[in-house]
């Protein structure tokens, strides 16, 4: 049997059960791969519920706390992914429960930072700043959508997250995710289409 | 795998659309130094030993002990009587038997309080256990009966056109209980001023106890045989002192007899 650092360079790609596994038996290399994997749509996932990145922050910490916290009692029953949404939207509601009402993303506010968007189109100013009105406009029906749509959406999006697995950590059924969804995509594809005919 | 209905194509295809455009617009990524302190709160959890919690385990097993035999000994301390024990005692006379007339003799004035001391619920049951409950209740019950017909011989006068069976056929011994009863009460009231009786009578009557004439002749029997002869003499003598009237054996009455005069 090869040794853990071994086989997290070896070709075959470790699933993330492995990893935390791995992880749970002491190897630290292997968490910072699966922090390294799941890093930014955890943190997206906050961000685009919670509005604010200083909270955003506050709450993506907290959930990797607890996945630390965890890891001697951690036995595989579901998809790594899962159990790390789960958490996330433990947290992401504790939140809610401690603060004030949902922050709504504001064009005005950090717009500079929170929608830069990557690519060669950034060459190109006139088609760069369609897109940043794109973007925003996208984000912005977003953060107007009811929360229990945006949460399906970030959750298919952003975790890769099956229905069932949605219904799993939503505590719903998978027929009210799948309604859920598919009313934030009418929403959102609205926003996009109506943008690209204007401009 | 469930295979996916058109249903789900259709909201598959929705989503590739604008899962496209949001990947392409959604960069937000946590800051370098968030990044790091939760590398290094991961290798800090490693680093710690697990036996924190190593003392959970016994210290809930000793509690559960503890709460356990705790439980056991309040639960025996206040165990309620037996219910068969705390039958009132005109029931108790409605079950119990008539007794003999005989059985008078052997009542006694405090009996029944007695009885009721030996009947409460002792912590010490267990130390008895040849005493069965249903048992107890029987003799308690033929005991009980006893004393009451032993007292409604000696004390209660007879109603008024009512003739008990004891005085339909006067027996020598219901009549000497009866002198008995009269001469005890005597010698209680007047305990200065009464002759004092035999060590062992005294003690009976300063127990509360009624000296029993047929005991105290049995006792000076064996005086006898052992060849006590003068201390027999003594026993007697006082015997007959408190009992003139009881019925002596023709050799107890041959030694207290008279010498004949020469």
């Amino acid at each position: 049997m090869l040794p853990a650092r071994l086989a997290l360079v070896a070709d075959e790609p470790v699933s993330d059960e492995q990893l935390m596994l791995r992880y749970r038996d002491g190897n630290a290399a292997a968490f910072d791969e699966l922090y390294g994997r799941h890093r930014g749509g955890v943190f997206r996932y906050v961000l685009r519920q919670v509005g604010l990145r200083s909270a955003a922050e506050e709450v993506f910490q907290e959930i990797w706390m607890n996945i630390i916290s965890s890891r001697a009692r951690y036995r595989v029953e579901a998809r790594f992914t899962t159990f790390l949404y789960h958490v996330a939207h433990n947290c992401v509601i504790d939140h809610f429960r401690r603060k004030t009402p949902l922050h709504l993303i504001s064009l005005d506010d950090d717009a500079d930072e929170a929608y830069q968007v990557a690519g060669p189109d950034r060459d190109r100013p006139e088609r760069a700043v369609a897109m940043r009105q794109m973007a925003a406009k996208l984000l912005n029906a977003l953060a107007l959508l009811p929360p229990e749509q945006r949460e399906v959406f970030l959750l298919h999006e952003e975790g890769g997250l099956t229905l069932e697995e949605i219904a799993g950590v939503t505590g719903t059924g998978r027929e009210t995710a799948k309604s859920r969804l598919r009313y934030a995509l009418t929403k959102l594809r609205e926003g996009i289409e109506h943008e690209a005919d204007v401009a | 795998m469930k295979p996916m209905s058109p249903e789900d194509h259709e909201l598959e295809e929705a989503s590739s659309a604008v899962s496209e455009f949001y990947r392409a617009v959604a960069q937000d990524e946590p800051a370098a130094r968030l990044d790091a302190a939760i590398k290094a709160a991961a290798r800090r959890d490693l680093a710690q030993p697990r036996h924190r919690h190593n003392w959970q385990r016994p210290a809930s097993i000793a509690a559960m002990l503890v709460l356990g035999v705790s439980l056991v000994l309040v639960l025996r301390d206040n165990e309620p009587p037996l219910p068969s024990l705390e039958r009132p005692t005109s029931e108790e006379a409605k079950l119990a038997k008539p007794a003999p007339a005989q059985l008078a003799m052997k009542a006694k004035p405090d009996s029944r309080e007695q009885l009721r001391r030996e009947d409460r619920p002792s912590r010490d049951r267990s130390a008895r256990p040849d005493r069965e409950p249903v048992a107890r209740d029987e003799l308690t019950a033929a005991r009980e009966n006893e004393i009451a017909s032993g007292a409604a011989a000696r004390s209660a006068p007879p109603a008024a056109g009512s003739v008990s069976p004891a005085e339909q056929q006067p027996s020598p011994i219901a009549e000497f209980a009866k002198l008995d009863a009269e001469k005890k009460s005597k010698a209680i009231a007047d305990a200065d001023g009464a002759p004092r009786a035999s060590a062992k009578g005294l003690r009976k009557q300063e127990s509360g106890v009624a000296a029993e004439p047929r005991t105290w002749l049995d006792e000076i029997d064996v005086l006898l045989r052992q060849g006590k002869e003068e201390a027999a003499r003594r026993q007697l003598l006082e015997f007959r002192r408190q009992y003139p009237h009881y019925p002596l054996p023709d050799r107890f009455q041959a030694l207290i007899a008279p010498a004949p005069a020469k």
